[in-house]
Parts: structure tokens; C-alpha cells; sequence
């Protein structure tokens, strides 16, 4: 004899109703799919998929091991499922012409999920409706939750306040550079990246030689960038150029290359 | 819930005996434990050192008792804070705060583990302590840089993610280690979770680290509880988290963690097959199966650990046979099988260059390891390589107290692993899965052997995530004996928690150096000191201004951000190409320095000057001169100096090479 029970304390996981699981997965995909632009903020968009992914792995897993196992159990091989899901799709997506991309993994994982969803049904054809009965709760339970997320907010506190000083540049740092595949082509472009946290006038010089062939000025703001494209021939000559932070005297950044002559091979 | 009154229901499970259903039934609103309707012995617990009012009923009543697990975890949020000033005070001023880590991380873990080894806790308090102590460690190595990876691994993993981004395919070549692009499971992962939910490789691999670590944790639990109750379960768990890699390296973004919860998985399906009825056991071994597959396309040490680990269980039921002692739990001969076949299938087929890349370091190992063992032995000729542990007596080595509290810890798990050892022979043990972890035992001292040597060090460290998980059983059970259920039941519960803490803070120690622990400034030349932002800016240049796939040549650390983040081949030996270092510290551009850049096609070298500041980690590179006389070569007309951040610059060496 079973013993009967309440229906207040009875619930059907959303998910065990195949109709309900794929409108669910449908929807997800929709979102996902449907945001190339990104306009869905990334947070939204994350959590889509991993509801994606559990569902997929709480599929799999059912298909699986169709009854048995106790909610812990049932839980980290839902968890477990869900994570091997996605490598099965690389997998096989991997050995197609299609390779593995957005859509691509999209399309697998929601075949994958139909596949042992019918599989489960075709297996067990009760496993999707029996429903699964939900633990008691009482007033402590939801005392419970609001510490839960007083200790979440404590873990975000603390994530956010390591966040806002290991995101802070430690050091002041300015990039000169040329670009390789111009100078191939015999010319010099000269880029300054500047992250020092200021306004800085640098003084560019380019020397051929000890002397002085141009020399320019600008004042590049934090997170700016200063190319400039060194007029003249400098074919066959080797370039030394120094980046200075005016008004020091000795330079703060310093690179030395041969061009190349126009035309010549690299 | 079940109605007051007595009923009963037909469960899922068999009776071992006649093969008839187990009836469960329900007294005073109580599920009882499944029991055989004829009466026989449906299951009984397997270790007998249990006081006989620990055992409870298998199947708990259906409620959502969460008992004090909520305040544990505020508690340890609290403890996550202080960690986290604990690191900014070390990241902003440089300030070593070691004692405020060791608050932040102790708050964290003893509230835990006092309430874990509580005996009257429920099941769904233990589930939620277990999430919220595993969640709440694997926070502290995120705080440690909750910005970018920062550990060495992390690196080479982030490298093949972005190859599956960038060419849609697995498998391809990973020069920084060759070998992880072959166990794609946790990149792929990643890139499902960063692709589809429009994220960066870091994010997503935070999330996937942290889920692998759950399903670990929680699967261990439950093999735990299976061979021995709730209480082992959790205080197994807890002594778990003593194992040296627990709060750093198995945390990383790198496949092991991803393999180490498919290999739990599949032990702990496997262990609920040699219970379960004829049907269920057929799920039960495919789905077993399935893991052992995901686990072998993950990582290939745990793989073969998983094949070792389920063929020693089938050895010891068949040991107990031979012993004249029914096994309590059929062996695993078909998914120990599976295992294997999918663990070396996979190397063979999928990952060969694994053999080449794991016999120098096992063997390297096991030599360095005879040559000492020689040594103590008193073999005349032999200077074997040796290690100082705890950083040795430098600056900056480990404290006497957390050598003194390291050395403890491991007194005490191999104490306490004996002593429940010594309790299950006693009491004629039966279970082959207890009995295969007793295996761990003799194998414990061997890899603390081991640590004394330099190449030996990191295949003993390496097993420790595998030893305790073994361990962990007889040392939970010798634990938990000891506090009996006498009178002096609570006091004992403190000297247990004391013990654990003790283990647990040894195995930080032993994983995670005290210079690594807290973010400190820069300092060359390895991983988590020396990623800074001048290195990643250096990365990203390269990869907007070369061609992708060029061959750089970096210093050790800085390889790994040119073959990462720079999307470049970084010149390693591991890949078939040469040792850049030969040539940036070489005197002079010599012949050997040109046939080094000739034979690996090495185009661009990166040098950081900052290496000058640490040179006994270039000892053997540099001979009669020093790093600056060394770097000063690269004022040569032949080298073109293409980019200058201060400390980095990055010189085009293509016309150095040889002709032929």
C-alpha cells in the first residue's frame, strides 16, 4: 500500500513533463540564439545557458538511471550530465564540416537533449510524468533562504572588493611600437599606447645615425593612442627612436630598427 | 510525507539473499530503512566501529531540515571577506597578512567541520555544509585574482579554449602543452558556456571549475556514506579537503579538475550498481561506464587512477573470497574493464603524445627517488638530488610554526588512517571498495618520500588528490571512533575538529607557498607573482601585430602569455621546439645562439629585463657573466627592437639565422 500524499506537498518538477522541458529548452535557445548582437546583457544570457545545460544533463542523466537514486544522487549526476553534455556536442560537432560554433553548439545540445528525452520515454514511459515529490518545508526553511542570501551577499562583498582593486593597472605603462608588417613594407609606423594614469606631453624623436631626422609632440590622455607615420625615405637606414615624457631628458622608451627599402623582399 | 500509522511501499532495490523487492516502511511518520520482506539482512553497515546509535536509517524522512548550515555559511562569508582584505592589503601595500589568510580561511573551515562531525545532523544539512564549505574555499582562490587566471596551468588550458573559439575544432596544437588539447573536456565546456552565454574564456571556466568542484565534493560524500553512514561521509569529506591540493591547484582552470569530478561520478554510480537490483544495475553500469569515458577524455593520470582505483576493488573482492569472506558488494569487473579500455584507448588513439610527455616525469621521479633511498641506505658514489622543503631556508620559506603544523598534519592523517585501518581488519572487513582504499595507506608515506627530491616533488604532490580521496575513509572512521558516544562524547567532538584543522591548514601549507598565498607585487619569474599587466599588454600587442602562429621565444614566465593570450607558437622544448633562454642569456650571438633561433624558426624574442632580479632561477643559463651583460647582445645591428613597454621589450631575430 502506498501511502497517499497531500497534494500541497506534492509537486511535478517542471522539467519531467517532456512538452514543458522543450518549450523551456526552445525558449533558452531562442534567447540565445536570437541575441547575436549581444544585446542581452552577458549575465542573462549565462544564465540561460546553464539552465540550458541542467536541464540537458538532468535529461540525460533521467535517461540514464531512470529512478533509484536519492536526491543527492540524482543531483550531481544531473550536475556531472550536464557538464559532459556540451563536450559530446564538441565532439561530434568536431568531426563535421560545420566545426564547432555558436550555432553549431546550440543546434547539438538541443539535440542531444530530444535525443535522450525520447530515449528516456522509450525506455521508461513513466519516468516523465511520475513526478517527483517535494521535501517539507516550514517557516525555518525560509528563514533559512534569507541567511542563505545574507551569506551569498557576503560572498559578492567580498568578490567586489577584491574585484575593484585587482582590476586597478598596478603600474604606470606606456607601449612604443612599430608596426611590423608596415615596416616590411619600408615604412615606419610608430604607435604610443599610454596607461599612466595622466595626461602626458611626450616628444617623439627619430634619429638616423645620432641625428635628429623628425621630432614630434603630443599630449596622449590615459587609455589613448598616438601613431604617427614617419614621413621620408628611410630605406636602408637604421632608425633609432626615442619616446621621451616632456620635460625629461633621458628617453622613457626607446626601439631600433632597420628599414627596409620599398620594394625590397622582407 | 508519509501518513502517521504503519505502511509500507515497495522500493527499487533487492535483497541480496532471495532477490525479493526491499519493502520500506513507514512508522509514526518515519521512512524506516529498506529492509527484505522475509526477513534477511537487507544491508548492514559496513563499518562496525560505529557507535550503534550513529547508524541511521539510509533513506531519511523528506524533510528540508537545513538545521544550523545556514549560519555556517554566513559564517564563512564573513571569513571570505577577511581573506579578501587580507589580500587587498597585500596587493595594494604589499603587506603579507598571513595571519588574517589564516583567519579568513580557518572561519571558513572549522565552523564547518565542527558542525560536520556532529553526530544528529541530517542528510540535507550535510548536502548544504558540503556546498557551502566546497563553494566557500574554491572563493578564496578566486579572491586571489578574481580578474584573470593567475596560476601557471591556468594559462595553458585558457590557450587550448581559444583555439576551439578561434578554429571551431578540437585537437588542434597546443604549444605551450601539447597534451591538453587532447583532453579536450573541460575546454570544450568552457567554450560551449563562453560562446553561448556571451562571456570571456575566465568567466566561463570560473563557473565550470566551480560546478566540476561541486559534483567532486558532493560524490565523494555520497561514496563515502555509501561504504560507511552520514557521519564518515562528512567527516571523510572534510579530511578530504585536507589533501595539499585542495584549496589552490585542483581549483584551477585545468582538465584535472574537470576529470576528477567525472571519475567520483563514475565510483560513486559504481558503487550504487553493486546495490541495486538487476534493472537498476544496468543503468547504473552504462551510466558508470559513460563517466569512466568523460573522465578519460579529460585528464590521463586521472583516468588511470579511476582504472587502478576500480581494479584494486575488484582485486580485494576477490581477495575476500580467497580470505573466506563473502563480499559484501559484487566486484566491478565490467566497469573496471570499461575504464581501462577507455583510459588507454584514449591515450593511444587519441592523446599518444601523453606517453611522451608523462615518462620523464615519472621516471624522473622514480630515479631521483632509488637514488635517495640508496643514499639513506649508505650506497658509497651517489649524490642524489635532494629538496628543501617549505621553500628550503631562504627568505621567505614557510614559518616554523606552519612546518611544525604541515608536520603534524601529515603525523596525524597517517596516524588516523592506520588507526581506522586497524579498526575495519578487527572487525573482518568485508567491503572490497574499503578495502581497495585501503591500498592508499602503504602508498602515503612513499609520496612523502618522494617530496624530498626535486622531480619527485610534483609526482607526490600531483597524487595527493587521489590519496586522500582513499585515505579519507579509514581516517573519517578512526575519527569518528574516537568520539564514541560516551560522556565525553563533546569534548572529544573538539579535539576531532582540532585534528582536522590541523590537517587541513598542513595540506595549505604543503600546496600553497606562503610567498604565492596572498597577491603580492611582481616578482619574476613565475605564476601568480609575475602576472602583471605590462606582460598582458606585451601579449596583446603580439597578437594584434604579428602574424598568428609566429615563433616567439620568452622566458618562462613570460612564454606563457605569448603562447596564450598572444595567440602565438611560444618556443618550448615540451613541443618540439627549442629553449629560448639558451639565447636570451646567452653572452653573445654566437654560433650555438644562432642555431638555437635557425632550428626552432624563432622569429621574435621577448625579454623582460625584470629577470636580472631573480638570477638563481637562470643559474644554468648563464655562465661566467651576468643577466644585464647577457641582455646588453641585443643592442646588435641585426635585431630590430619592435615594441618597448619599460621592462619588455620584444626584438624581430629573424635575420640571426643561419643560412644554409
Amino acid at each position: 500500500m502506498t501511502p497517499r500524499r497531500a497534494p500541497a506537498r506534492r509537486a511535478t518538477l517542471a522539467l519531467t513533463s517532456p512538452a514543458i522541458a522543450l518549450a523551456v529548452v526552445f525558449g533558452v535557445a531562442t534567447v540565445v540564439a536570437a541575441d547575436p548582437a549581444g544585446v542581452v546583457p552577458a549575465v542573462v544570457r549565462t544564465a540561460f545557458v546553464v539552465v540550458l545545460l541542467a536541464a540537458a544533463g538532468h535529461a540525460t542523466g533521467l535517461s540514464l538511471v531512470p529512478d533509484g537514486l536519492t536526491a543527492g544522487g540524482r543531483l550531481i549526476l544531473s550536475l556531472g550530465a550536464g557538464l559532459a553534455v556540451p563536450v559530446l556536442a564538441a565532439l561530434l560537432l568536431s568531426v563535421t564540416p560545420w566545426g564547432i560554433g555558436r550555432t553549431q553548439l546550440l543546434v547539438a545540445i538541443i539535440t542531444i537533449f530530444v535525443v535522450v528525452v525520447v530515449a528516456g520515454v522509450r525506455r521508461r514511459p513513466d519516468i516523465w510524468s511520475r513526478g517527483w515529490t517535494s521535501p517539507r518545508a516550514d517557516g525555518r526553511l525560509a528563514l533559512g533562504a534569507l541567511v542563505y542570501l545574507a551569506a551569498l551577499a557576503g560572498g559578492a562583498a567580498a568578490v567586489g572588493i577584491r574585484v575593484d582593486v585587482a582590476s586597478q593597472p598596478a603600474a604606470d605603462i606606456t607601449q612604443l611600437s612599430v608596426d611590423p608588417a608596415a615596416l616590411a613594407e619600408g615604412r615606419l609606423l610608430v604607435r604610443v599606447e599610454s596607461h599612466e594614469h595622466d595626461i602626458v606631453l611626450f616628444r617623439l624623436d627619430v634619429t638616423v645615425g645620432g641625428s635628429v631626422r623628425e621630432t614630434r609632440t603630443e599630449t596622449v590622455r590615459d587609455g589613448e593612442e598616438w601613431v604617427v607615420d614617419v614621413p621620408g625615405d628611410l630605406g636602408g637606414e637604421r632608425v633609432v627612436i626615442l619616446l621621451h615624457r616632456v620635460p625629461d631628458v633621458d628617453p622613457y622608451r626607446t626601439l631600433a630598427v632597420s628599414v627596409p627599402s620599398a620594394g625590397s623582399s622582407p | 510525507m508519509p501518513r502517521k500509522g504503519a505502511a509500507s511501499e515497495l522500493t527499487t532495490e533487492f535483497c541480496r539473499a532471495c532477490g525479493k523487492r526491499l519493502v520500506q516502511r513507514v512508522v509514526d511518520g518515519e521512512l524506516m530503512a529498506p529492509a527484505c520482506p522475509d526477513g534477511h539482512v537487507a544491508r548492514r553497515p559496513v563499518l562496525q566501529a560505529i557507535p550503534a546509535a550513529d547508524v541511521r536509517p539510509e533513506v531519511q524522512p523528506r524533510t528540508l531540515d537545513l538545521g544550523l548550515a545556514p549560519i555556517v555559511s554566513l559564517v564563512g562569508a564573513l571569513g571570505l571577506v577577511i581573506v579578501a582584505m587580507a589580500d587587498n592589503q597585500a596587493s595594494v601595500r604589499g603587506f603579507h597578512f598571513n595571519a588574517l589568510f589564516w583567519i579568513g580561511t580557518l572561519a571558513i573551515f572549522l565552523p564547518h567541520a565542527a558542525r560536520l562531525v556532529v553526530r544528529n545532523v541530517g542528510v540535507p544539512e550535510t548536502i548544504a555544509l558540503i556546498v557551502t564549505l566546497t563553494l566557500g574555499l574554491y572563493v578564496v582562490k578566486i579572491l586571489l585574482n578574481p580578474t584573470q587566471f593567475v596560476l601557471h596551468d591556468e594559462f595553458l588550458h585558457w590557450r587550448t579554449a581559444d583555439d576551439i573559439l578561434r578554429t571551431g575544432r578540437l585537437f588542434g596544437d597546443n604549444p605551450l602543452l601539447p597534451t591538453s588539447s587532447r583532453f579536450p573536456a573541460l575546454e570544450a565546456t568552457t567554450v560551449a558556456l563562453a560562446d553561448l552565454g556571451g562571456i570571456s574564456i575566465f568567466h566561463a571556466g570560473v563557473v565550470v571549475a566551480g560546478a566540476a568542484r561541486l559534483v567532486l565534493m558532493l560524490a565523494l560524500f555520497l561514496v563515502f556514506t555509501i561504504a560507511g553512514g552520514r557521519r564518515i561521509g562528512a567527516v571523510g569529506i572534510v579530511v578530504y579537503t585536507a589533501n595539499p591540493n585542495f584549496l589552490l591547484f585542483n581549483a584551477a582552470f585545468k582538465y584535472e579538475t574537470m576529470a576528477l569530478a567525472f571519475a567520483a561520478l563514475c565510483i560513486y554510480l559504481t558503487a550504487e550498481w553493486t546495490r541495486a537490483g538487476p534493472t537498476r544495475a544496468r543503468h547504473l553500469a552504462l551510466a558508470a561506464g559513460l563517466a569512466a569515458l568523460a573522465t578519460a577524455v579529460s585528464h590521463h593520470l586521472t583516468a588511470i587512477a579511476l582504472a587502478a582505483l576500480l581494479a584494486t576493488w575488484c582485486l580485494a573482492a576477490a581477495a575476500l573470497h580467497r580470505l573466506g569472506r563473502a563480499p559484501e558488494r559484487p566486484a566491478p569487473w565490467l566497469i573496471a574493464a570499461a575504464a581501462a579500455v577507455t583510459a588507454i584507448g584514449w591515450i593511444l588513439v587519441a592523446a599518444p603524445v601523453t606517453i611522451a610527455y608523462l615518462a620523464p616525469v615519472i621516471g624522473g621521479a622514480v630515479g631521483q627517488g632509488f637514488e635517495l633511498l640508496a643514499r639513506f641506505l649508505g650506497a658509497p658514489d651517489i649524490s642524489p638530488s635532494s629538496r628543501e622543503l617549505f621553500g628550503g631556508s631562504q627568505p621567505g620559506g614557510a614559518p616554523l610554526w606552519e612546518r611544525i603544523v604541515a608536520v603534524g598534519a601529515v603525523g596525524l592523517t597517517f596516524g588516523a588512517s592506520l588507526g581506522g585501518a586497524w579498526l575495519l581488519m578487527r572487525r573482518r572487513l568485508r567491503d572490497p571498495l574499503v578495502g581497495a582504499m585501503l591500498v592508499a595507506i602503504p602508498l602515503y608515506p612513499v609520496t612523502l618520500f618522494l617530496r624530498l627530491t626535486p622531480r619527485g616533488w610534483e609526482t607526490a604532490n600531483r597524487s595527493s588528490e587521489f590519496l586522500f580521496a582513499a585515505l579519507a575513509i579509514p581516517a573519517a572512521l578512526a575519527l569518528v571512533a574516537f568520539i564514541g558516544s560516551g560522556a565525553l562524547n563533546r569534548s572529544r567532538q573538539y579535539v576531532v575538529v582540532g585534528i582536522l584543522s590541523v590537517m587541513f591548514m598542513g595540506g595549505v601549507v604543503a600546496g600553497w607557498s606562503v610567498q604565492d598565498r596572498l597577491p603580492r607585487p611582481y616578482a619574476c619569474c613565475s605564476a601568480p607573482r609575475a602576472v602583471n599587466d605590462e606582460s598582458v599588454d606585451m601579449a596583446y600587442w603580439l597578437r594584434e601585430a604579428i602574424p598568428e602562429g609566429s615563433h616567439v621565444g620568452a622566458d618562462p614566465f613570460n612564454h606563457l602569455l605569448v603562447g596564450s593570450y598572444g595567440e602565438q607558437t611560444a618556443m618550448t622544448t615540451l613541443s618540439g621546439g627549442v629553449d629560448p633562454n639558451w639565447v636570451i642569456f646567452a653572452r653573445r650571438f654566437d654560433a650555438d645562439a644562432r642555431q638555437q633561433l635557425t632550428d626552432g624558426r624563432v622569429e621574435y624574442l621577448v625579454v623582460d629585463d625584470r629577470v636580472a632580479t631573480n638570477p638563481d632561477e637562470f643559474d644554468e643559463y648563464v655562465g661566467e657573466w651576468t643577466i644585464p651583460e647577457a641582455l646588453a647582445k641585443f643592442d646588435d645591428r641585426r635585431v630590430d627592437r619592435l615594441y618597448d613597454s619599460g621592462h619588455i621589450h620584444v626584438y624581430d631575430v629573424s635575420r640571426l639565422w643561419l643560412t644554409p
